[in-house]
């Protein structure tokens, strides 16, 4: 299959990479403050494209995120990754699926670690250290040389040119220099998909048109993007290949024949 | 009842034990009926998330229970000061109607938890939950088996008064005693010391082809604990009367004590330990090929090959040092 939206996507096949069957996520389950914040959300997420989680604040999107990113486990439902992270589990293929939700936190944290990349809302760089370092922490758990990835953390940097403040505190760098950080630090373990909370929440037009043009250029290179924004600027991009808007928790519109 | 710092431990460790066993076969029960990994529903995630940490818990509770059984020992043995008579274990697991059958429940025990370890440490390396029911399901048997030792050792310490006057050792584990000890004692130590070298000869050639070939597990489980049975038959028989160096002294405990090294820890712990392993080897062959288990099961049993031949290598090599270097000779 091919984009629609004109993009400098490469042609790949496309098939479904993340699956969500009913998925429910409460907090303070059986309290009387109990508080649903996802409910009963069914969806299919394909590879390669770019999908963004609309909706206003409390709406459930990056509850959403963190479930799907094996951050935190919904309450019922399953969530199912094929071709992500698979191969981090004794005996399966990459092209396996693989349902998430049931998996030993053992082997969550390794398709964690290795599938996904996280942008956050607000960044979240340790504050103290250099930008090297903040770019090359999320390696340090999977035991690969050190060599190997202090070479990678620097070719990130010079290719969000901010190879210059490679050995600047993190706490020194402008806002724009600061996202482009906490990106390059999303791709060290060099991730199938990228998930991205709010990501151009505190930044202005100019940075937020730059982000753009680097998720077009993950497009491009074949990575599954999955963006929660209220922010029309996101969701009205041409890049964008599916908008899912939600409101109270469910989808009120999913919008994949964009 | 003596008040003794060991004996409130092992009371209260025995309660506790008790307690979150009968609380995991609550749970196990719930999990037998109603688990079904295919279901997306909230009771099996909120089962899914619960049996880590009661996994975790279990796990803490029966390497409890292994220790337990070398803190009973011990205790009896401390104890042994207070009971006229009494010159080691022996006197003191004789003070009262519950001491030895206690001693047998807690070694059953121990074997169980062991077997426990073995299944939950390669039920929680496996990403499917392999042998969830099959960990549960054994709790059927643990829980009232661990309870019932509670009963014991509560009527034994209980029933612990400083005016009985017990029976030594030599008297209880004499050739002429009528019962299990009496008998054991007299088994013949020339055909004993065949069978128990044959025994060790035989666990070791079929350990060793089951971890180089990986066939033939069920046989080497089998002579593991056959070769057990056998040791703790030998111990008695003639092994223990190579340490005392006298010909009718066939006491198990007085080992256990410093006029000889406490080589009888080390004795015991190598044939429990080694017995648990190569067991457990056998139980967990037919998982050996079913889903994640595959790639799992084989490394764990290779693990479990080398840890029960290096167990039955230390026993047997202290008895066959203590045999050459014994100023007793027997059969002659």
């Amino acid at each position: 299959m091919e984009s629609g939206d004109g993009g400098t996507r490469c042609r790949h096949e496309v098939v479904s990479v993340i699956r969500l069957l009913h998925v429910t996520k409460s907090f303070n389950t059986g309290k009387s403050n109990q508080f649903t914040a996802v409910q009963d959300v069914s969806l299919e997420i394909e590879s390669g494209r770019v999908t963004v989680l609309k909706g206003p604040s409390g709406s459930g999107k990056t509850t959403l995120l963190t479930l799907i990113g094996c951050m935190a486990r919904p309450t019922s439902g399953r969530i199912m990754l094929r071709a992500i992270g698979s191969s981090a589990l004794p005996g399966m293929e990459e092209a396996d699926e693989v349902e998430i939700t049931s998996l030993p936190e053992r082997f969550l944290t390794g398709i964690r670690r290795t599938a996904f990349g996280f942008i956050f809302q607000h960044f979240n760089l340790v504050r103290g250290i250099t930008v090297l370092e903040n770019v090359m922490l999320p390696a340090y758990p999977t035991g690969e040389g050190r060599g190997a990835v202090h070479g990678r953390a620097l070719k990130l940097l010079e290719i969000f040119n901010i190879s210059r403040h490679a050995h600047s505190r993190v706490d020194l760098l402008s806002g724009g220099e600061i996202q482009r950080v906490a990106i390059a630090r999303a791709l060290i373990n060099n991730p199938s998909v990228i998930i991205a909370d709010e990501p151009t929440a505190h930044l202005d037009t100019k940075l937020s048109g730059e982000f753009m043009e680097i998720i077009g250029n993950f497009k491009a290179e074949g990575k599954t993007i999955l963006i929660a924004s209220h922010d029309p600027l996101v969701h009205d991009s041409a890049l964008v290949d599916m908008v899912v808007e939600m409101r109270d928790g469910r989808i009120i519109q999913d919008g994949s024949g964009r | 009842m003596i008040l003794q710092p060991a004996v409130l431990a092992l009371l209260v460790g025995s309660l506790l034990t008790s307690f979150m066993l009968l609380y995991a076969l609550c749970y196990g029960i719930r999990i037998l009926a109603r688990w079904n990994i295919k279901s997306g529903s909230e009771l099996q995630l909120t089962l899914e998330r619960r049996t880590y940490l009661i996994s975790t818990i279990l796990s803490y509770t029966m390497a409890f229970q292994l220790l337990s059984l070398f803190l009973f020992i011990y205790t009896a043995d401390h104890l042994h000061s207070q009971f006229s008579g009494a010159m080691c274990a022996a006197g003191t697991l004789n003070v009262n109607a519950f001491g030895y059958p206690l001693l047998i429940m807690k070694i059953v025990n121990f074997m169980f938890s062991g077997l426990w370890l073995i299944i939950s440490h390669a039920d929680t390396r496996g990403y499917d939950y392999p042998l969830i029911k099959f960990k549960y399901a054994l709790l059927i048997v643990i829980a009232p088996l661990v309870i019932l030792e509670t009963f014991f050792l509560f009527e034994y310490f209980l029933g612990l008064h400083a005016d009985v006057i017990t029976s030594c050792c030599g008297s209880l584990f004499s050739i002429d005693k009528p019962g299990i000890s009496g008998d054991l004692a007299a088994l013949p130590s020339g055909p004993m010391e065949t069978a128990f070298f044959s025994g060790m000869a035989l666990t070791f050639a079929s350990g060793l082809y089951f971890y180089c070939k990986g066939k033939g597990g069920y046989i080497f489980s089998a002579l593991s604990f056959l070769t057990f049975a056998i040791s703790v038959a030998a111990l008695i028989s003639f092994i223990c009367l190579y340490f005392y160096e006298l010909p009718t002294h066939h006491c198990p405990f007085c080992i256990l004590q410093k006029e000889y090294g406490y080589v009888g820890y080390i004795l015991y712990i190598a044939l429990l330990g080694g017995g648990v392993a190569g067991i457990g080897t056998g139980v967990l062959l037919p998982m050996r090929n079913s889903g994640s288990m595959a790639r799992v099961v084989p490394s764990l049993q290779r693990r479990l090959i080398a840890t029960n031949l290096l167990l039955y290598l230390v026993f047997t090599l202290i008895v066959s040092c203590r045999m050459i270097f014994s100023s007793l000779i027997l059969g002659k």
